[in-house]
């Protein structure tokens, strides 16, 4: 005979077992202590075993480019970049912005339309060409850092070829540097000689920065030194940096009494600081709080401050005039950087090896090499000053309500950036390996 | 009467089965060893592999004074292996006919080998190589590549600063000729020569940073050297490829909606005309795609699958731990590294009862 099971019983215990069940899921949820999220504040202040995190105020965003690297002209996300490692503004307000792996010069409108201003000859290769002429039909050889004349002309590092570089009227010119020894495959080995442009020999500059009287700054990373290019001659500025991969000529320069004297702001890489030098000497600036160790472009902010991106780090910094440091964008893990694809605020938005930096008014342009594409930063003027700390929520066990940013938690979602619903997912949002 | 002797007599032959089965189904011990094994590969006239000595039990954590191991082969058909070249820094082979070619390198410099599989004295082809590494053979002509450093490692972010990496080939009478320079990383070539085709050469470069940060990229370019192109960039560097004929095998991450997720599957592309198709997917990550008598095998921690020749399921073949390069499928059998030297384990039906029975 069958034994008849009460469904009363059976369904008490089945709610006493779910009961049991929701009991130990929420106890453990509201006795957990306060995850990463909860104690990230933002602006890369100190928290206790979390790290540092840029500015939930500031805003990430992505104008152009996405991921996968390719020579794609279009807008937007359309187009494709492939080693983007050099970014220059326009007086008109656009971009230029050296494709180095497509041996490119690319043209980028205020709205992200992205077309080839420049270059010819393979793409997603080591080795470019050289050749000047009419620009499509002109060669490079990894092009990096780039500065835009107030005439319009664009200078280039054409780090590859050893050479300066100008794009001016849709036509390419060598404005400095000459041929030097090559391998069986014709890459040249650069080299180091002051004179006539003509004549003189630069080995892998990798960034120019145009001053106000005219000038020409180098950064000529193989030979360690910021080379100018003036009144059609090439002469070393410094040779105490040990790895120079950003230059910006001072504002000041055009008003100095002395032409020469003007403070020169060099990003150098090895020596993990910043670097002002006063021609012929160079004394690094102290700088507190999150500093960038690895910074490879700089640009300056409206207010006077720099802006600078690191490739250590993965991250964008801000520094004022007296060397205080903020992390603006990015994270900070102890150990190393955290490198990632992520728009968002500042608080949770990754970039991967960003190595150029150009400001216009408060929307800084940056150049994440790592994630072929160009990112934008919409920082508040009053960045520098430290948000209200939240009152802490009883109900949470004292984390404070709302917000949170931390990495991938729901700050990012309150930040800018491309908006959910506008565009389906790309590749990269997510990180699989 | 009779069916009281048949079904005693079936259910005896079906323990024995079951028990031979089961038995068979163990892995046999081909060459005991304390030694780590890797870069073990295989041929129609048996196989060969490296054998690296364990740290020192008084200092386990202290790095090796040079990489690489001792060279031991096993022919087929033959009870026990041989070592080929007692020199201990070989790092890695690959088998040519009759030969062995070996890098033999201390960490910086080094050189490429050809030793006689029948044992004797090996010929240098090249030597004074930076970084070497990659080695391959493609119809008698033998591949490697060499590495030279950056101007400044820390720069990371334009190609033409990067340590660059140069493909070369010797056909063993004449000097190298260098075929291709490629962008690399400050650890050397972390790709593979996937070996030629007509006249081009084939290979695979890791770039980026690890995992989904990174990129895998295949290309190829004239023998006699000429433009590189690219056949396809995926995302991570945690691809792997193989070419079988015309017929290019890779990994890429699985994809849900375009979005990349963390398997990979297996596709094939026919390097004449560019087309691919999906040969099969959810496969876990950080696997090798290996070739062992022309068929190719996926192999991750965890297991090793037999991949199909059109779409369809994986098919588990083992759970081992081997990788792509510490394994070799020969006939019924597959042959493993594993902590205690190379076992052999039965593939097939067959193959489980002619193990029991001690074949």
């Amino acid at each position: 005979m069958k034994k008849q099971v009460n469904p009363v019983i059976t369904a008490i215990v089945l709610i006493l077992a779910l009961g049991a069940v929701l009991f130990v899921y929420t106890k453990g949820l509201l006795g957990k202590k306060p995850g990463p999220e909860g104690d990230m504040k933002g602006g890369g202040m100190e928290g206790a075993a979390d790290p540092p995190i840029g500015l939930e105020r500031v805003t990430v965003g992505t104008l152009a480019g996405w991921s996968a690297p390719g020579h794609v002209d279009g807008a937007g996300w359309d187009a494709k970049f492939n080693g983007p490692s050099g970014i220059a503004l326009a007086p008109d307000g656009s971009l230029y912005v050296s494709d180095s792996r497509n041996h490119r010069i690319r043209h980028i409108t205020p709205d992200g339309a992205v077309t080839t201003a420049a270059g010819s000859g393979p793409t997603d290769s080591l080795q470019g060409g050289y050749v000047d002429g009419p620009a499509e039909q002109a060669q490079f050889f990894s092009p990096a850092g780039l500065d835009v004349r107030a005439d319009g002309a664009v200078c280039i590092a054409d780090t590859g070829n050893h050479r300066i570089r100008m794009l001016k009227d849709g036509v390419v010119t060598t404005v400095a540097g000459t041929s030097t020894p090559a391998d069986e495959f014709g890459i040249e080995e650069g080299g180091y000689r002051d004179g006539p442009v003509a004549e003189a020999v630069l080995m892998y500059p990798v960034d120019v920065s145009v001053t106000g009287i005219g000038a020409l700054l180098v950064a000529d990373l193989g030979n360690h030194a910021i080379r100018r290019v003036m009144n059609g001659t090439v002469t070393t500025e410094t040779t105490q940096t040990t790895a120079p991969t950003g230059v910006l000529g001072s504002p000041h320069e055009l008003l100095s009494a002395t032409l020469y004297t003007g403070p020169t702001i060099v990003a150098d890489l090895e020596g993990e600081s910043l670097l002002e030098a006063v021609r012929g000497a160079a004394a690094p600036i102290s700088l507190t709080g999150h500093v960038p160790t690895q910074p490879a472009g700089i640009d300056r902010l409206p207010d006077g401050s720099l802006i600078v991106v690191d490739t250590h780090w993965h991250a964008v910094f801000a520094v004022n005039a007296s060397g205080k440091s903020t992390l603006l964008a990015g994270i900070m893990p102890e150990g190393g950087g955290m490198p990632g694809t992520k728009d968002g605020n500042g608080s949770s938005a990754l970039f991967t090896t960003p190595c150029a930096v150009v400001a216009r008014g408060w929307t800084a342009y940056v150049a994440d090499f790592g994630n072929n594409c160009i990112r934008t930063l919409e920082i508040p003027p009053d960045w520098a000053t430290p948000p209200p700390t939240p009152e802490p929520d009883p109900r949470w066990g004292g984390r404070p309500s709302g917000g949170g940013g931390g990495k991938g938690g729901k700050g990012g979602k309150g930040g800018g950036g491309r908006g959910p619903g506008q565009r389906p997912r790309r590749d990269g949002d997510r990180s699989a390996d | 009467m009779a069916t009281k002797t048949i079904i005693p007599l079936i259910l005896i032959l079906t323990l024995l089965g079951a028990v031979g089965y089961v038995r068979g189904g163990r892995p046999q011990s081909v060459h005991p060893t304390t030694q780590a094994i890797t870069s073990m590969i295989g041929d129609g006239d048996g196989f060969a592999w490296v054998e690296v000595a364990p740290p020192s039990p008084d200092a386990p954590d202290a790095p090796p004074a040079a990489p690489g191991g001792t060279v031991y082969v096993l022919a087929k058909g033959a009870d026990t292996a041989v070592c080929l070249y007692s020199e201990p820094h070989i790092t890695d082979i690959a088998l040519a006919g009759d030969k062995v070619i070996a890098i033999e390198t201390d960490g910086t410099t080094g050189a490429v080998l050809s030793i006689p599989r029948s044992g004797g004295q090996p010929v240098v082809l090249s030597q004074g190589l930076s970084q070497p590494a990659g080695l391959a053979e493609s119809d008698g002509t033998v591949y490697w590549t060499e590495t030279r450093g950056s101007l400044t490692p820390r720069v990371a972010h334009i190609p033409a600063v990067s340590p660059r990496t140069t493909i070369y080939g010797t056909t063993g009478g004449a000097a190298p000729t260098s075929i291709a320079v490629i962008e690399s990383g400050p650890e050397g070539f972390r790709g593979k020569l996937l070996g030629t085709k007509g006249d081009r050469v084939y290979w695979l470069e890791r770039t980026g940073i690890s995992g989904m940060r990174g990129w895998t990229a295949i290309r190829s370019t004239p023998v006699n050297r000429g433009q590189t192109e690219t056949l396809l960039t995926q995302r991570s560097n945690a691809n792997d490829a193989v070419l079988v004929g015309t017929a290019l095998h890779y990994t890429s991450p699985s994809q849900d909606g375009g979005a990349p997720l963390k398997y990979r599957c297996v596709e094939r592309m026919d390097i004449t005309t560019g087309e691919s198709e999906t040969l099969t997917d959810w496969l876990p990550v950080n696997g090798e795609l290996a070739v062992h008598e022309g068929k190719v095998y996926y192999t991750a921690p965890g297991g090793t699958w037999a991949v199909p020749n059109e779409l369809a399921p994986p098919r588990l073949i083992g759970k081992f731990r081997a990788s792509g390069h510490e394994l070799v499928v020969q006939g019924r059998f597959l042959y493993e590294a594993s902590e205690g030297g190379i076992v052999k384990l039965p593939l097939t039906l067959a193959g489980r009862y002619i193990a029991a029975l001690g074949g």
